[in-house]
């Protein structure tokens, strides 16, 4: 299989509500199959950014680009289709549908040909059985959420959105709510699958980001203020009094 | 309410075949037609069930389609453009119509409580559509005199349509049913509980659920066709109120349990009304008056939390 | 037709008199969907309840005025029960649960109804049966009578609302519900008040509709449509729209009434109305 891994490039980006501006003329180059971290303080626009990303919410100006497509026109269920993947913060999850049901309509879910690579109903259901091993939760393979902890929800969540291949990931505080064991457990899934997806991470936990060792975007006033190593970020951060 | 398991459901519903084949067979002509009609009703709600349950988007017009199915079939045959093109076409417009309704009011920018008033007033629309075209629709005397067609120049026993009609019944919900097992039925499900997700995989949530809502409409069509056949006549107040209404609380009645749960209340809560008579409509209605009430305030299918959720 | 002034007077008072009726018979849906947004399925079967209120107060031997009053009373308390038994906490949960349960409680009470009554017709007299001549055409004086009260109503609410207590009250609680509640207002016991407020006002209506209209168990369904007609063409709860709401559709009736037949007319209004619904923006309007 090819790789699928798009670059993502952002040029000029502006995005507001109102008078208030969040992303002013933001420029934002990652490379494809290279992963980043987005740091920031609350509230710079992080998710604002995954959202213009995404379709969800609509940018004043610039351009947004995957590989050679640019995605400004695209309604955000056809960029989700071809090119972005997605994790939410909080887990979405129906109540009503399986572990390896939510797994298996996500692995449905790609483009034709990967859809394809991916079989006929059983060995779907064999992937999404070792998708769920993978994150330890194999045992919910035929549960509903009900029967998960918080932090497995969490994990599902993730494995959902890790399960299609998709040119570019966008993973919204994939941390946030695990504990310890869990995130080696994260750590562990996306190490391994960083190369296939260009992957933008939105990340709060300090540890989990120096534990990833990833390059990082510092997203400060609208922009991208800094781009290096988490010490850079540090560095720079303490120089302009700005905790995140 | 449905909490059976569902081999409980299926056992029902396999009883409910033998049972109406028994009819078929050794029931007096009369009982022939109100199972036949229970039946239609059965499936109808089954059909309501997509929209409503599967795919979360409440209609409160739904008898529109099942009554657009009966007049298409009673016009058809009464002006001589054959039985079978009046089923289609009243499949197609309702079908049509159900999308048309999807498209202008299940976008954003409409709440759910829009969409449904808008259904019921387009339902309350096509009545008044009905009651004022005499010449077309025959007024509020509505279209008399429709039977079950003739196959090829020969006109079957009641017997034998009623056999056909079971069988269609029964293999349009297995049809139903199956659907609703596939990841599409799944997938309906995903999109009516976490509709971002739905669209963060790429899928269009709007066109889904209009999808739904078209299907409900064609089969519900069908079903209206199927009792116009067996009980003769199409007329105005199955576009009122009142069919909404119950087509409502028997769904309701049979939320949690799926396409069988739907088909099972509507089917036994219609052989219950039809049994006992005339004399206790007006009892029955005011008792499913009460049901609804009940329903709504105290034992409130969990699906319907997702159409209705209270916004802001 | 032409520039007959006669003509056009009357062309003018028949609309005027037809949107008169058609407020005064949706004034209560609307008071309560345009304070609370809860829309009740039940208004029609609560104006015929005022009907028959009237009826039999009539054969009782009260006078008209003690007839309207005791159907106002009859259907507040009808309307108090329903707001008692689930729609006050539904209010609370959903905007479309209060609508469903009044859908339930309207065919409960249109079915109690015909099963007490029977399904025969009630008949109210008419207290004024004089006619009046105006421009060459006869009217009657009840329905102008009609006209100045539909005109005292619109006017007493605009007062009420805009410069007493109650109405800042009410209007602080559509603008913000939980300043409001955190200002000392109660909530729940101003929209109970103001829901069984509008059952008064649709029992009244019944009553003074009844000497004009056809009453029977199944006269509800008509009246609600006719007062969700009025409720949809004038959209946001302000008396303004009441009004406009009321012109549209009466007028409507009055005109395609004179040119078409009344099924016709009613068939136009309803296809205005879901236009309107289809094509009305992204607002707030019916939410």
């Amino acid at each position: 299989m090819s790789d699928s891994a798009k670059a993502l490039e952002i040029r000029n980006l502006s995005v507001g509500f109102g008078h208030t501006a969040v992303l002013r003329h933001l420029d934002l180059n990652v490379n494809a199959g290279e992963s980043r971290f987005i740091l920031g303080p609350n509230g710079a626009g992080k998710s604002t950014l995954f959202n213009a990303i995404t379709g969800l919410v609509k940018s004043q100006s610039g351009s947004i680009k995957v590989g050679t497509s640019r995605l400004d026109r695209q309604p955000p269920h056809i960029r989700a289709r071809k090119h972005i993947g997605r994790s939410f913060q909080i887990p979405q999850l129906s109540e009503e549908l399986t572990a390896g049901e939510h797994v298996i309509l996500s692995l449905a879910s790609q483009a034709p040909s990967e859809a394809r690579a991916a079989g006929g109903s059983q060995e779907r259901r064999t992937k999404a059985a070792s998708l769920l091993e993978a994150f330890e939760l194999g045992k919910f393979l035929d549960l509903t959420p009900a029967a998960m902890s918080h932090a497995q929800r969490k994990l599902l969540e993730i494995a959902i959105a890790t399960s299609r291949r998709m040119p570019v990931l966008l993973l919204d505080e994939p941390a946030s709510g695990l504990g310890a064991d869990e995130k080696i457990v994260l750590s562990k899934n996306l190490a391994g699958r960083f190369g296939m997806s260009t992957t933008l991470i939105i990340e709060h936990d300090l540890e989990f980001i120096k534990a990833l060792a990833l390059p990082v975007f510092f997203l400060h006033e609208g922009k991208i203020q800094l781009e290096g190593s988490f010490g850079d970020v540090e560095r720079y951060a303490k120089r302009v009094n700005v905790y995140f | 309410m449905k909490t059976w398991p569902e081999s409980i459901r299926i056992t029902a519903v396999v009883a409910l075949v033998v049972a109406a084949a028994a009819v078929g067979i050794v029931g007096p002509d009369y009982l022939k037609v109100v199972v036949v009609s229970a039946l239609t009703f059965g499936l109808f709600a089954a059909s309501v069930a997509i929209s409503i349950d599967y795919a979360g988007v409440l209609s409160l017009g739904t008898a529109a389609y099942f009554a657009i199915g009966a007049y298409a079939t009673a016009l058809a045959q009464r002006n001589g453009w054959g039985y079978g093109s009046g089923v289609l076409a009243g499949s197609v417009t309702a079908g049509g119509l159900a999308a048309g309704l999807g498209a202008a009011g299940l976008t954003s920018r409409r709440t759910p409580i829009q969409y449904a008033l808008l259904t019921l007033v387009v339902s309350l629309t096509l009545q008044q559509l009905a009651i004022s075209s005499y010449d077309v629709t025959g007024g509020s005397n509505g279209l008399p005199g429709i039977t079950a067609p003739s196959v090829f120049g020969t006109k079957l026993s009641l017997e034998a349509e009623y056999f056909v009609a079971i069988a269609v019944i029964f293999a349009t919900f297995c049809g139903l049913y199956a659907l609703m097992r596939t990841s599409f039925g799944k997938l309906l499900i995903l999109s009516r509980d976490v509709p971002e997700r739905t669209e963060a995989l790429g899928h269009n949530v709007k066109s889904l659920k209009i999808f739904a809502t078209g299907l409900n409409a064609i089969v519900a069509a069908l079903c209206g066709s199927i009792f116009v056949t067996f009980n003769g006549i199409a007329y105005p107040g199955m576009f009122a109120a009142l069919p909404n209404l119950l087509v409502i609380v028997w769904v309701a009645v049979g939320s949690g349990g799926g396409i069988s749960g739907a088909f099972l209340s509507a089917t036994i809560l219609n052989l219950i009304e039809f049994e006992l008579g005339s004399e206790y409509t007006d009892v029955y209605r005011l008792f499913i008056g009460g049901l609804l009430i009940y329903i709504v305030s105290a034992a409130t299918p969990r699906f319907w939390r997702a159409a209705t959720a209270k916004e802001g | 037709m032409g520039g007959d002034l006669g003509t056009w007077t009357t062309i003018l008072l028949d609309v005027l008199i037809s949107a008169s009726t058609v407020l005064i018979l949706s004034f209560g849906l609307f008071l309560v969907y345009g304070l609370f947004r809860v829309v009740n399925m039940a208004h029609g079967e609560l104006v015929m309840i005022g009907a028959y209120t009237a009826a039999l107060a009539q054969r009782a031997g009260m006078g008209f005025f003690f007839c309207v009053l005791a159907a106002g009373c009859v259907s507040a308390l009808v309307t108090l029960l329903m707001d008692f038994i689930c729609v006050s906490r539904l209010r609370r949960q959903s905007t479309l649960f209060p609508l469903l349960a009044t859908w339930g409680f309207s065919l409960v009470i249109s079915q109690g109804v015909k099963l007490i009554f029977g399904s025969g017709g009630m008949y109210v007299d008419s207290p004024i049966s004089s006619q009046v001549q105006i421009m060459g055409s006869q009217f009657a004086t009840y329905q102008l009578a009609l006209l100045a009260v539909a005109i005292v109503l619109v006017s007493c609410t605009w007062l009420v609302m805009a410069k007493s207590r109650f109405g800042l009250q009410i209007r602080a609680t559509i603008d913000d519900p939980r300043l409001a509640e955190l200002q000392g207002i109660n909530t729940a016991r101003l929209f109970s008040i103001v829901f069984a407020l509008g059952g008064a006002f649709a029992g009244m209506s019944g009553a003074l509709l009844a000497p004009i209209s056809a009453i029977n168990p199944n006269a509800g369904s008509d009246f609600s449509i006719t007062s969700f007609m009025v409720l949809i063409s004038g959209g946001l709860g302000h008396i303004g729209s009441a009004v406009f709401g009321s012109l549209v559709v009466g007028g409507l009736r009055s005109i395609l009434g004179t040119f078409g037949s009344l099924t016709l007319a009613t068939l136009g209004m309803l296809l205005v109305v879901a236009l309107i619904l289809v094509v009305r923006r992204r607002d707030e309007d019916l939410a």
